[in-house]
């Protein structure tokens, strides 16, 4: 699942496993999960990971501040939407 | 005739009298006239007077950028207090340290800061109880471990009756800036109101301000650079925009736009993230007037594309340090001459290096800077002798040098060059990072036999700190349980990016920690050539491979 992948992306790079609680739907900005330099690293997982290209266009809160926000990102640029 | 008021908070008073209706501050959605804020403030400061409030007591204010934070600044001020802003990702540890060092009387926050699992420990709750806590999101029900929490909306309701405010002089302290010091404990810089205007008036002055001006704010509050953005706005009576981070680019890019901002002070990390956009963002900057830097050196480099992207826009490249707040300015048509300037003393500042002896060097040689005038500050927070140690006294009480500890340059013309530092102080994403205090804080750990930070060059916060660690014998460390250790007891900007665990450190002939030899380690092609435990080879190559990019990046440019 293109969640779980960004979850373990993100509790393991950011979080380093401290047991912090993350929702799905938490804002990563908001709970202090990420910075702007943390935005990037999301960004950059995304293009390689997924083999996509991110938009300068495409850095909004609306496209990457949760899990879920990332995930359905994701899938749009898929075109599974 | 009417004089200039001298106090920071009559300044948003006179302001709010002239122009009640303008729109003071934009912030997290919501837009507040100067007549809201002028009124809200005071209703904050009836009410902490009313609660007993006196005239000198410290209040920390620990929020995000935002409105209840602007609202408690010059309700405190108003009351006769003395306010320091403190960052909300700043660890329990260190948060607890400073309410300790501020005495401090009143903690405005939010509930969840409270509610954190390291908040909860012993001595948080013993300093608690002496502690007022004001609480400014949400819900109706205080936390239970704080009885006695207040609510920050019901303080800014107009009170049915009036309450006498105390006679506050411009000489009085306004404000505790926190900055990290070597000894792990943070110094507490002391500004009185007239320190706090005599900057601003002499920033204004050279920005050429005026009530036209909409400044984005994206710097925190508890970062001098931002706070005197609204400082400032509410002396010229413009408008701030203000946001807790630089955050997600496209949305900060679209409300520039939006709101048609002119000002855009920022700092290397920023114009680096800019920079990066697959297309410089021209359009959506097309509404602004200057762009500022200051908080670390800015690269050329980055100097250089701004200029080319927007040249319209004035660009004024500055240097200072939380002690006297801003130090000195590169006037905007000598940028393309000498980008690498910080440029000339401000209005009201005197300046000179000096040689170890304090004698003034000749132009073209390096020494340390030092400056007097009315912006430095009055000393460290209850630490008389590293206040000393700082100050050299001249004929009379205001008549004092400030040693800034850095290491400067004036060529003939005149115009000043930061060469570096005299201890082991670095910048990373445009705060002061002292590596002993990292040094200290890991060493703490039961393990950990000795630590030694070094600067790593990074593309975007300009360094970070990278960390060696050596274990005890016969112990067992893993980097994720420093890493760990690091992120309950330091605030974020200070966290090791990169960890190397070592069986010991190198060391010079008298036993120090040779950091010449850790830092060639960092340059080595083959990280592997340094002694090093065998579980952790992967995240070492990568962060000798980041130096190396790093160097080659420099050389490029």
């Amino acid at each position: 699942m293109i969640k779980d992948e960004i979850r373990r992306f993100i509790i393991e790079k950011f979080l380093l496993n401290s047991g912090d609680h993350l929702d799905d739907d938490m804002s990563l900005l908001e709970t202090n999960t990420v910075d702007s330099v943390g935005i990037l690293e999301i960004v950059g997982f995304i293009e390689n990971h997924f083999n996509l290209k991110v938009e300068d266009e495409e850095l909004t809160a609306e496209n990457l501040d949760s899990i879920n926000k990332i995930a359905r990102f994701i899938e749009k640029k898929q075109g599974k939407f | 005739m009417q004089f200039d008021p001298v106090l920071i908070h009559d300044w948003l008073t006179q302001t709010a009298r002239r122009h009640p209706d303008k729109t003071a501050l934009v912030s997290r959605g919501q837009r507040l006239t100067y007549r809201e804020i002028e009124e809200k403030s005071s209703n904050l400061a009836s009410a902490l007077v009313l609660m007993g409030f006196r005239k000198g007591d410290r209040v920390l204010i620990c929020l995000e950028n935002s409105p209840e934070a602007v609202i408690s600044i010059y309700g405190v001020l108003k009351a006769g207090g003395v306010f320091a802003v403190i960052e909300p990702k700043t660890p329990w540890p260190v948060l607890s340290s400073i309410i300790k060092d501020a005495g401090a009387r009143i903690l405005v926050t939010y509930r969840h800061k409270l509610f954190r699992r390291e908040g909860l420990k012993e001595d948080i709750k013993l300093s608690a109880r002496r502690l007022q806590i004001i609480i400014v999101d949400g819900s109706h029900s205080v936390p239970h471990t704080y009885r006695r929490a207040l609510k920050f909306s019901g303080l800014t309701e107009k009170l049915p009756v009036s309450v006498s405010m105390p006679r506050i002089l411009e000489t009085d302290l306004a404000c505790l800036v926190y900055t990290s010091g070597s000894t792990g404990k943070p110094k507490g810089i002391m500004c009185t109101h007239q320190n706090v205007v005599a900057a601003a008036r002499s920033i204004i002055q050279y920005l050429q301000n005026s009530r036209e001006d909409i400044i984005l704010d994206v710097l925190p509050l508890s970062f001098d650079y931002g706070l005197y953005q609204v400082i400032m706005s509410f002396m010229f009576g413009g408008t701030v925009v203000l946001e807790p981070s630089f955050g997600y680019i496209q949305d900060i890019l679209s409300l520039i736009e939006k709101e048609k901002v002119t000002g855009f002070p920022l700092i290397p990390s920023i114009s680096a993230l800019l920079l990066k956009l697959k297309n410089f963002p021209t359009r959506q900057l097309k509404s602004l007037r200057y762009i500022t830097n200051t908080g670390a050196a800015w690269p050329v480099s980055h100097i250089q594309k701004l200029r080319e992207n927007l040249p319209g826009v004035k660009i004024f490249s500055m240097y200072g340090l939380s002690e006297c707040k801003r130090v000195s300015y590169l006037p905007p048509d000598l940028i393309d001459q000498h980008p690498d300037s910080v440029g000339i003393p401000m209005p009201n500042l005197e300046l000179a290096i000096v040689d170890q002896k304090g004698k003034r060097v000749p132009a073209g040689q390096t020494g340390e800077l030092i400056v007097r005038g009315p912006t430095v500050m009055q000393g460290y927070w209850r630490d008389k002798k590293l206040t000393r140690k700082v100050f050299k006294q001249g004929k009379y009480a205001a008549d004092r040098w400030l040693y800034t500890g850095d290491l400067f340059r004036q060529d003939e013309k005149g115009l000043l060059y930061f060469v570096g530092r005299r201890d082991r102080q670095i910048k990373s994403f445009g705060h002061r990072v002292n590596l002993t205090e990292i040094e200290k804080t890991v060493s703490r750990l039961e393990a950990v036999l000795e630590a030694a930070a070094v600067p790593v060059p990074d593309d975007i916060g300009g360094e970070v700190v990278g960390l060696f660690v050596a274990g005890k014998k016969g112990t067992k460390i893993d980097e994720a349980q420093v890493k760990q250790f690091c992120q309950q007891n330091l605030e974020p900007y200070k966290i090791p990016r990169y960890i190397w665990l070592k069986d010991s450190l190198p060391k010079t002939t008298n036993g120090k920690i040779d950091y010449k030899e850790l830092i060639s380690w960092l340059k080595k092609p083959d990280p592997e050539a340094a002694p090093e435990k065998s579980d952790k080879t992967k995240k070492k190559s990568s962060g000798a491979q980041l130096v190396r990019e790093g160097q080659d990046k420099e050389r490029s440019e």
